[in-house]
């Protein structure tokens, strides 16, 4: 699997490589240390994930606009990749944005230890990972969940058989992030029928829009990538 | 200290003198008519005595001096950069002028003998004297000259007619008495109104003085906000980074046998947790201070936050022995109208605060519908801890104070929860009250405004669909794309139809053949080398009337017009559930065909 990291401290960047290498010494990391280097990269090579620093710059903290350029500035040039969100920043509402623009995943920098090695090992190994805080708090505003603990990753089609093929495969393209423009292009179909597909799956999912998916995935461990 | 004592005194004497000067000119402004009337009078007195001419005459002069002073006064009024000193000083040449003005009538007058007109005379004089005291701003030399204009040639005409009037020797010595007496209450409301000034002054300095204090107050404030933000976020990112290669090193040390490496990585690792809660609470603050805090208010079930707050602490709770529990009636749930982010925090705050000052017993998380207030639910922070001493239950919400941590034991944070706590509060608009007495335990309660009960606050994303109409029909799909045959065969179900798919008019003929028996078509617009037309005309052969949706893609005006001419019912790509159901719905009913059943 090819990772990306952009991150614009460099410190964090190196220790978040070292990390990963010795987590899962398979994986091919790159990194990049602004945005502008992060676009070429992508640009360049087919990259399975990206993990991107939200507040790339010394913007403030307070804007979200940032991050959202950064991600679409990542589609424009093509990258179809898992677009993991970093962020020292863990509010419920700025989680659920990132989802909402398209993120598959959201790891707070300020972990401890442990749950950010749990946290790493979900993404690498193609789940959605999502503070439990924000599960949590989904819920709060939700129809009740009983969140799950994070254990194994486990394939949409073993949990919905009825799905088929092509349904999962547009499902995990949606969850992953991608505009319905490059999950089209992904699998040579057209966009109006990934559409089609797409309310086919969330009606069998019974969730109703990419976000709750993503949530879902990350509660129930469905395995995107 | 001598130098600012001598400018105050210099700009107070200015004031005064400006004060005075406005006054005077204000009385110059407004007098003129009434001297007319006044003289007026004097000249039919004269003219009494056949001085008519010269009455007159002494009368046109006069009104030219008050004119002129009032057409001066105007000029001056106007202009701010003048010396008030000089203008004072030619206002008191203008009265003295004046003065002896009005004292040649007096001479005139008492070259005559006495008649009821001297008394008559002298009465409006002493009038005028009396009246005069107002338009002299309180300054005494100005009043004392006029006096002295007046009254001495007034006293010096009645001492004048002692041979003939020996009554006049008590009017000549009583016109200076009451002279006198009317300058020195000039006199007195001048020094009145220097202390007027005085006051007015010092009350301007302290106002200022206290104005600067307060802008000092507030930029130190500020600048205290910016530099906790910075501070804060400025040492997260190395804290990060260490954070991370903790991480690493915690890895490595699972893999080695060495249990130190492990003591140490995990010794570490507490260490990090614990500098980034502290800056977390500075971060809070800061961003709280600044007014950078979004408030995102919602129904939020009061269970559910309260079982989330719980859950976040009962590691804690229970490493410290303590029990943390949830009284809160499920049925029926209790919602309130709040931000849930922040009410989670906030909660938070109050439930570490309480685990942190008990030693014993526990904390309780309790929410009830108020009973005198249907509109307003109460949720409580109970603990059975150490209690909050009445003088200190103010102080308790100021930032860094903490109760018997003099030694600044930084295990028990920096004492920001509870200022975290009443700003949140405040942002909310949520009342806080702590009732509390030592080791009797303290109770916090938020009263909340109550919510209806919500529904999930995502369906509003961006590909979001309601819940699917459910139709109960039996869909052919005819369409020669492998791809979107098998998209729509897909959504069909869950829209309650059952569907058989065909690439065209022949396959679509073949599944009529074989028994499936349609209640409705969905026939795309194009197809290869046919319409969508033709296939319905095809297929209404075997069964007439049969009800037909075309799907179509194009977006071209002029063919959209000839569709909708068509009569047929029309969805367009990318095909959303609701609209196809209606269409669906609509091409059955217009057909009044039945086997449909709304859902």
């Amino acid at each position: 699997m090819r990772v990306l990291m952009v991150d614009d401290h460099v410190m964090f960047l190196q220790g978040l490589k070292t990390l990963l290498q010795v987590l899962a010494p398979e994986l091919n990391v790159d990194t990049a240390a602004n945005l502008g280097d992060g676009l070429q990269m992508a640009a360049a090579t087919a990259y399975d994930m990206v993990l991107l620093d939200w507040h790339l710059g010394e913007g403030q903290h307070d804007s979200d606009s940032d991050g959202d350029a950064s991600m679409r500035r990542l589609r424009e040039v093509g990258c179809a990749a898992r677009i993991v969100v970093l962020s020292g920043e863990t509010k419920a509402t700025l989680i659920r944005h990132t989802i909402e623009q398209g993120a598959a995943g959201f790891i707070p920098k300020k972990y401890s230890s442990e749950v950010m090695l749990a946290a790493l090992n979900v993404v690498v190994s193609g789940g959605i990972f999502l503070p439990p805080e924000a599960l949590r708090e989904e819920a709060l505003a939700a129809p009740r969940h009983s969140p799950r603990a994070p254990g194994e990753l486990v394939d949409i089609e073993t949990r919905y058989a009825s799905l088929t093929p092509r349904q999962a495969d547009v499902y995990r393209a949606a969850a992953r992030g991608l505009p319905n423009k490059l999950i089209a292009r992904e699998l040579g179909i057209a966009e109006s029928t990934v559409k089609t597909h797409l309310l086919a799956v969330y009606a069998v999912l019974g969730v109703n829009n990419r976000t709750q998916a993503a949530f879902q995935a990350s509660r129930e461990g469905f395995r995107v990538g | 200290m001598d130098e600012t004592a001598g400018a105050r005194e210099a700009m107070l004497a200015e004031r005064v003198v400006r004060e005075r000067l406005r006054q005077i000119q204000a009385q110059v402004l407004r007098l003129p008519p009434t001297y007319l009337v006044i003289d007026i009078f004097l000249v039919w007195l004269v003219a009494g005595l056949g001085l008519l001419g010269l009455g007159l005459a002494w009368m046109a002069l006069n009104t030219v001096l008050y004119m002129a002073r009032w057409f001066y006064v105007r000029a001056r009024q106007r202009r701010s950069d003048l010396d008030p000193t000089v203008d004072l000083s030619r206002m008191s040449a203008f009265y003295v002028a004046q003065g002896l003005w009005r004292s040649v009538l007096t001479v005139l007058l008492f070259k005559q003998p006495v008649t009821d007109v001297h008394y008559l005379y002298t009465v409006v004089m002493l009038g005028l004297a009396a009246g005069g005291i107002s338009s002299v701003g309180g300054v005494a030399r100005i009043y004392g000259s006029w006096a002295v204009a007046v009254g001495g040639p007034l006293a010096w005409g009645w001492i004048s007619q002692v041979s003939t009037l020996p009554l006049g020797l008590g009017v000549g010595l009583l016109t200076p008495l009451m002279l006198v007496l009317l300058t020195l209450f000039v006199r007195d409301q001048g020094r009145a109104q220097e202390q007027l000034v005085t006051v007015a002054y010092d009350n301007e300095r302290l106002a200022e003085s206290l104005r600067l204090e307060r802008d000092k107050a507030h930029a130190a404030n500020q600048s205290k906000t910016r530099f906790f933000a910075a501070a804060s976020h400025d040492l997260r990112q190395p804290l990060h980074a260490l954070a991370i290669n903790a991480t690493t090193l915690e890895l490595v040390a699972r893999r080695q046998t060495d249990p130190v490496v492990k003591e140490l990585s995990q010794s570490i690792n507490r260490a990090l947790r614990q500098s980034n809660s502290l800056l977390d609470g500075l971060l809070d603050i800061s961003r709280l201070d600044a007014n950078a805090v979004e408030v995102r208010i919602e129904a939020v079930d009061v269970a559910a936050l309260l079982e989330v707050v719980c859950d976040e602490f009962k590691p804690v709770a229970a490493q410290a022995g303590l029990a943390l529990v949830i009284d809160v009636p499920t049925v029926p749930a209790l919602w309130i109208a709040t931000d849930p982010d922040l009410m989670r925090r906030l909660l938070g705050n109050l439930v570490s605060n309480a685990l942190k000052f008990t030693s014993v017993g526990g904390v309780t998380l309790a929410a009830w519908k108020d009973a005198s207030d249907a509109s307003t639910v109460l949720i409580t922070v109970t603990d059975t801890g150490s209690g909050i001493a009445v003088n200190e239950q103010e102080r308790v919400f100021e930032e860094f104070y903490q109760i018997g941590n003099a030694s600044r034991d930084r295990t028990l944070g920096l004492g920001l929860g509870l200022s975290i706590v009443r700003r949140t509060a405040e942002l909310l608009g949520v009342a806080l009250r702590l009732d509390s007495a030592p080791r009797r335990g303290t109770l916090m309660e938020l009263r909340v405004n109550a919510a209806e009960a919500g529904s999930s606050s995502v369906a509003d994303g961006m590909d979001g669909v309601e819940a699917l109409p459910q139709l109960n029909v039996r869909v052919l799909v005819i369409d020669d794309e492998d791809e979107i045959l098998e998209a729509l065969a897909g959504l069909l179900p869950h829209l309650g139809c059952e569907v058989r798919v065909a690439n065209g008019s022949l396959q679509a003929e073949a599944v009529v053949a074989v028994g499936f028996r349609p209640h409705v078509l969905l026939v795309d617009h194009r197809l290869r080398g046919e319409t969508g037309p033709q296939v319905v005309a095809r297929l209404r052969e075997r069964c007439p009337n049969l009800p037909a949706v075309l799907v179509t893609g194009d977006t071209s005006p002029l063919n959209l017009r000839s569709l909708q001419a068509s009569g047929y019912q029309v969805v367009h790509k990318p095909v959303d559930g609701q609209r196809l159901a209606q269409a669906l719905a609509d091409a059955l009913k217009g057909s009044g065909s039945d086997g449909l059943m709304a859902g």
